[in-house]
């Protein structure tokens, strides 16, 4: 992925070269540089954010507080790339851009402001990236999402391209001055705006070839331009070479490429001729590096495995001759830039499917992995890991490895995927892996299959594994192993509760006696533990408690015990003593006596666990404090540093504490609904959901957050006709309006997606709600699919069976009669209105899919409805009927409802005279009421609503 | 900084041309032994023969040598038809299939696609005898439009099937011996001759001839036996494992449930390899839960579970023998339901289900565990 490796590149001259030197000196300059090293050197970037936030508050009213607020973006950015999680570093980035956006217009004019523009550029460059990464995903796992995914990547790809032209008109007139600030960033601009125009070719399938020759054209200007014997005249080479491969043309792009490494050779053999600085001639051999990669990648998909083995070996030549003297081509290779021309290898030796070939694939692309564990590069030596092992030679592959590979697929939760992966890892093993393994191997299967609820199977592969390779095992590994086999059994009996068989008694018998071999009832420790267990099933926390703390210190059971200790307190309520638990046990892990050997990976990964458990319910105490659910007020100022604590749980032991992670998020997204920032709610829910689709934190969640954009609505809504009430004037009315209906908008789109992934059985509150919601806003079609919905789930159940008859019937008819569909509507209504006589709104409806009506369109033209034109039947129920029904509920005379009853009678009345000459003498009755002897004017004092109904009965008469 | 100008090597100006070529084919294809040929544009692909092109020079290899073809930048239809049938909505894959047909300009990729909407419609029948009866004709269509086409043996394989669940057994009969007649004489991959006689024998055990079927059974396995050799691959254990099941199955189809599971008995004890063990536990398990479902016989159906487990455990392919386990797995536990299990069971039963459909979409047991999620 060098798109990102090139942009890290030039990015060292964006960012770092534009501080001015009198600046460097102050304490802002001092703290952002800090939080810069929190954020790339440590991976601590949820910290660094809680530094710039605390920035941010320390220098809100100094001058400096610009240059804080254009740090955080770059941090934001800064975790974008690193962090290990997908939907979140999607987030991060559309955070980063939409700051930028932010800050670029609130300081378009000011100095500062460019500097956000070249945040910009590099972060449309990087999440440009992100998004052609997950093209290639989607290709494969979710087709239907990468026109929507091209068409995103097309969008930033142009807003990057649209800040680069305005950072290049900004400083454009000052491109000549030799060796200045403003020279090297006009050309780097220019740079990033063509390599944002090749990239934004490569997103569009569509507009390939159009866009790939404009991005070509502005490289060769900008090549001319600056000078094609220059340093960036030479990375502009390289970046224009790359056009070939957007387009497909492997063998153009390779000839370029080649081009480019003569250029590259020539500049080195003449460095110190030229004058080159170190600094100069590494930028360009780590440039050729990047080169062969390209190339070589290139000449791999040409499909010439034996012509890439031979190209990889002058590479070597290359790195021999140019590199540190005495050190082997591996060790000399730039880590970004130089393994990935040795993953390529990899491929094209496992590609000729010789099984001394394959081997030293393996032996690479393992190196490569084992050096890169946590970037994209090790991200990709494991895909060519994944490839080589899906290749049928079992004889190259050893057990071992495929063991790593399911283990890898255990951790990320793709369970039967892992158990697949295990029975195949122990078929290929040799008997002395089976030794080595072959416990752990079974465990691992067995676990799988407990996350599964198969507590059968779980129990037959620990027992297997037991029976096979207790003997000569590792202790711990026994241990875990009779934990396993204990956990599952004792759950199966739990599930099969008529069990007293001739078979399932023989397979109890052999399961007690194992157990009581591998360390059962007779170890001190696991006896506590199992104890403290039970306690706290049985909700004796205190007991629990002590309980616990009797495990003795150097068992395996001591570090989960001391979790325990804080989960017990915790759920006794005493958050006193579980913070002094949480202490205790942080002040053991940093004692001498809470070292780990180096070799003992099982307590390291127990105490990963552990910890992860403490640091969670540190969080989670403060989330409930924070929102008085323990006694005491609610305390909002505790809520944005709660939700930093939980992010940085989720950052730091998300892994080792995978069981909390959800519920981290549903805390997160739930006080961020407190905070009032319900599109970070949404995100976080979206996380959640995403993480654990089955859980039944999801639709709570949902409900939540809807219940959010609902009470939100429902406030402007409060602000709307508290203002009907007191006469305000248009002026005042307009933004409100608007707010209004942007609340509902977002409101429905929520409940949309409430829907959209509810189940068979949502909630009927958040149905009807949205019903509701969709027809205030006019949004016929999701009312319609609400209605139908609803009708759908809830019709025929019996506590809400009446009110769908009642509420939401009526809704559906006039969903469907707005949107023209008056037979369905029509067949809807009267089947309501002959089950329930008394159901007057679904009269009301009736009537007007009956009699049509009159409207404003969008042009503010008066439009006729004819329904199923029969105006004369309309009028008469709603005369006789409706009219009786809206005296028996109170509703007064010159009310906007009484009103409304009047102008639908005039404008039955004025269809029906058509026919009938009788029905214009109702007509003039009708308006006549209305006009009363105010001429009009109450109507019109009843705001926007009253206005349009006064319209109407002007423009209709 | 400034910017040192050096000399240059000649950096010959690039034909814009060139540059701006139309997007090459880059197909890739992957070989039975792992290796794969990239850069090529495949350009015809036949029953014995798979021609391309790469670099301008015309090349071809055995098609029994192919194990799949990675295309180059294939159709959204055909994308959006993979990931549905990977997914087990093949109703959904067999639509995308078609418009991908349509999408696409390459003949080759059109004759693919409408293989794969015949195939993925032979597959969304399910049991439905009509569909099934409609997916074969579409399956005989595309044959006779492709006679000699690289997916033949695939199309006829599944055209057999059809007409199974379809209930036209002899038909189903008639079309394995076909394909196991012409894998002899066209030199198709051997694996499709023990394929299609292990259906032959699937065909005559639905026709009720259960004498035969128990000798085509045997026949397959020995099909299986000379086709894998020395290391034979995961699918050809996978058939050797249930042609020796298929023995025992004639028996349960005659009811004859205790014989069945002697037979299925001796057949782990003497199994001269993990396959086979675990596919004769999983025919035990099936032959009980048979025995005790109806009057339910709680101790059949322990024991079934039992066995059920452990063919699931044991199964090195992780394939048709697994994914049968886990269907079973499921059946079981609505047999036994409240009176027998927690409240959670039919929970537990449809996560049995849904672990066949999704992750085992392609095997046969796929359909049965979406209808059994259903009821």
């Amino acid at each position: 992925m060098s798109r990102r490796t090139a942009c890290r590149v030039l990015s060292g001259f964006l960012l770092t070269g534009l501080v001015p030197l009198a600046a460097q000196e102050t304490r802002v300059a001092r703290d952002a540089a800090f939080v810069r090293k929190l954020a790339t050197s440590l991976n601590f970037t949820s910290l660094a954010k809680s530094e710039v936030e605390r920035l941010q508050a320390v220098h809100k009213d100094s001058a400096d507080f610009k240059e804080i607020f254009q740090l955080g973006i770059e941090i934001s950015l800064i975790g974008a790339r690193s962090h290990p999680n997908r939907e979140e570093r999607r987030t991060l980035f559309k955070d980063a851009l939409q700051q930028s956006s932010e800050f670029i217009e609130r300081y378009s004019d000011e100095p500062v402001a460019d500097r956000a523009r070249r945040t910009m550029i590099e972060a449309c460059y990087e999440y440009g990236a992100y998004l052609l990464d997950e093209i290639t995903l989607a290709r494969d796992e979710a087709p239907e999402t990468v026109a929507e995914l091209e068409e995103q990547a097309s969008d930033v790809y142009k807003d990057g391209i649209a800040a680069c032209q305005k950072v290049m008109d900004g400083i454009g007139s000052r491109r000549r001055e030799n060796g200045s600030e403003a020279q090297r960033d006009y050309y780097i601009t220019w740079l990033f705006k063509a390599m944002l125009e090749r990239e934004a070719a490569r997103a569009s399938t569509r507009d390939r070839v159009p866009l790939s020759r404009i991005a070509r054209d502005t490289f060769e200007e900008f090549i001319f331009d600056v000078g094609e014997g220059t340093l960036l005249g030479l990375r502009g080479w390289f970046e224009m070479s790359r056009i070939g491969e957007v387009l497909g043309d492997y063998s153009t792009a390779f000839d370029d490429f080649e081009l480019t490494i003569e250029s590259i050779h020539t500049a080195l053999d003449q460095a110190a001729e030229l004058g080159l600085t170190r600094d100069t001639q590494e930028y360009i051999f780590n440039l050729l590096q990047e080169t062969y990669d390209k190339a070589a990648e290139s000449l791999f998909e040409l499909g010439d495995s034996e012509k890439t083995l031979a190209f990889v070996e002058t590479f070597r030549g290359d790195l021999k001759k140019y590199g540190e003297e005495g050190l082997e081509p591996f060790e000399i290779a730039h880590p970004t830039f130089g393994h990935p021309v040795f993953l390529t290898e990899a491929r094209a030796l496992s590609e000729t499917g010789e099984a001394d070939k394959v081997a030293a694939a393996l032996a690479i692309a393992e190196k490569i992995n084992a050096e890169h564990p946590n970037d994209i590069i090790g991200v990709r030596a494991k895909a060519v890991l994944k490839e080589i092992l899906e290749i049928p030679s079992g004889s190259v592959v050893t057990g071992a490895l495929l063991f790593e590979v399911a283990k890898g697929d255990y951790q990320a939760r793709d369970y039967e995927r892992a158990i697949r992966g295990f029975k195949r890892a122990y078929g290929a093993m040799t008997d002395d892996e089976k030794r080595e393994f072959g416990l752990e191997a079974w465990t691992s299967m067995a676990k799988c299959f407990g996350l599964q609820r198969r507590l059968l199977e779980a129990s037959l592969a620990a027992k297997y594994g037991l029976d096979k390779y207790r003997d000569g095992g590792d202790d711990a590994l026994v241990t875990d192993a009779g934990d396993v086999l204990d956990r599952a059994w004792t759950g199966f009996l739990r599930d099969a509760t008529d069990s007293d068989y001739a078979e399932i008694r023989a397979l109890k018998d052999d399961v007690t006696t194992l157990l009581a071999d591998v360390g059962g009832a007779a170890s001190e420790a696991k006896l506590r533990w199992r104890d403290g267990g039970r306690l706290l099933d049985e909700k004796n926390y205190a007991e629990a408690a002590q309980t616990f703390a009797q495990v003795p210190a150097e068992t395996p059971y001591y570090e989960p015990a001391q979790a325990r200790i804080v989960v017990a307190w915790q759920q006794a309520g005493d958050h006193a003593k579980a913070r002094a638990a949480v202490k205790a046990y942080r002040d053991f892990i940093n004692s001498p006596a809470g070292q780990i050997p180096g070799d003992r990976r099982d307590l390291a990964d127990t105490r990963a666990q552990a910890l992860a458990s403490v640091v969670f319910y540190d969080g989670y105490m403060d989330y409930l404090e924070a929102v008085g659910r323990v006694g005491g007020a609610p305390d909002p100022t505790r809520f944005t540093p709660t939700i930093t604590k939980l992010r940085a749980f989720i950052d730091t032991h998300g892994e080792a504490g995978a069981g909390y992670v959800p519920n981290a998020w549903d805390i997160v997204a739930r006080l961020q609904i407190e905070l009032g920032d319900l599109a970070k709610s949404e995100e976080s829910y979206r996380t959640l959901r995403n993480l654990e689709p089955n859980s039944v934190l999801v639709p709570n969640l949902a409900t939540a957050v809807f219940k959010a954009y609902y009470d939100a609505q429902k406030a402007v809504e409060t602000e709307y006709e508290a203002l009907i009430k007191q006469g305000a004037d248009q002026a005042t009315l307009a933004p409100v309006i608007e707010r209004l209906a942007a609340a509902r908008r977002q409101a429905v789109a929520s409940g949309v997606d409430y829907l959209d992934n509810a189940g068979s059985r949502p909630d009927y509150s958040v149905l009807f709600s949205t019903l509701t919601i969709s027809s205030d806003a006019k949004d016929w079609a999701t009312a319609e699919r609400f209605g139908r919905k609803i009708v759908e789930v809830y019709g025929e159940s019996e506590d809400q069976k009446e009110n769908v008859e009642k509420f939401v019937t009526a809704r559906l008819g006039e969903a469907l009669l707005r949107q023209r569909k008056f037979r369905d509507a029509v067949d809807i209504l009267q089947t309501a209105a002959a089950a329930n006589p008394n159901n007057y709104p679904v009269k009301r409806y009736l009537s007007l899919a009956q009699g049509g009506w009159f409207e404003f369109n969008n042009r503010g033209g008066l439009e006729e409805v004819a329904g199923m034109d029969q105006p004369a039947e309309a009028y008469q129920r709603h005369w006789e009927e409706y009219r009786k029904y809206l005296r028996s509920r109170g509703v007064e005379d010159y009310s906007l409802e009484w009103y409304q009853f009047n102008c639908e009678c005039f404008m039955f009345a004025t269809r029906a005279a058509r026919t009938d000459a009788a029905k214009g003498r109702l007509r003039e009755i009708h308006f006549n009421l209305a006009k009363s002897v105010d001429e009009f004017q109450a109507l019109r004092a009843l705001g926007p609503a009253g206005e349009e109904i006064y319209q109407l009965f002007q423009t209709v008469r | 900084m400034k910017f040192p100008l050096f000399l240059l090597g000649v950096l010959a100006a690039v034909p814009a041309e060139s540059l701006l070529a139309q997007g090459r084919v880059q197909d890739v294809i992957v070989t039975t032994s792992g290796r794969r040929v990239r850069g090529v544009e495949i350009t015809e692909l036949t029953s014995t023969t798979v021609r391309y092109t790469r670099s301008g020079d015309s090349l071809d290899l055995p098609a029994n040598s192919v194990a799949e073809i990675d295309w180059s930048e294939p159709p959204q239809g055909f994308l959006l038809g993979r990931t549905a049938a990977r997914n087990g909505r093949f109703d959904e894959a067999a639509t995308a299939f078609a418009d991908g047909a349509k999408e696409t300009k390459r003949a080759v990729l059109q004759v693919e696609c409408q293989f794969l909407e015949a195939d993925s419609l032979a597959r969304a029948a399910g049991t439905d005898q009509q569909k099934a009866a409609f997916a074969a004709d579409k399956l005989g269509a595309w044959i006779s439009a492709n006679d000699d086409g690289f997916r033949v043996p695939d199309a006829t394989h599944a055209l057999g099937r059809s007409q199974l669940v379809a209930g036209k057994a002899d038909e189903a009969e008639a079309t394995f011996r076909k394909l196991a007649d012409d894998a002899l004489a066209k030199g198709w991959a051997p694996v499709w001759g023990a394929r299609a006689r292990f259906e032959l024998a699937r065909a005559l055990l639905a026709k009720g001839d259960l004498t035969n079927a128990r000798s085509a059974f045997q026949q397959a396995q020995q099909a299986a036996q000379s086709a894998g050799g020395e290391q034979p691959s995961s699918e050809l254990l996978s058939l050797m494992a249930e042609a020796s099941v298929g023995v025992g199955e004639t028996m349960v189809r005659e009811g004859q449930f205790d014989e069945a599971l002697r037979y299925f008995r001796d057949l782990s004890s003497r199994a001269p390899n993990a396959a086979i063990r675990a596919a004769a536990r999983a025919g035990e398990g099936e032959a009980l839960y048979l025995r005790g479902k109806d009057p339910v016989d709680v101790e059949s159906l322990r024991s079934a579970q039992i066995a059920l487990a452990e063919a699931n455990l044991l199964d090195p392919t992780a394939g048709e023998v697994t994914a049968k386990s886990l269907y079973y797995s499921g059946l079981v536990l609505i047999a036994l339901g409240p009176d027998h299990e927690s409240s959670n069971y039919r929970q537990r039963a449809l996560d049995y289900f849904a672990s066949v459909t999704r992750e085992y979409a392609t095997s046969g047991w796929a359909a049965l565990a979406a209808e059994a999620a259903k009821n």
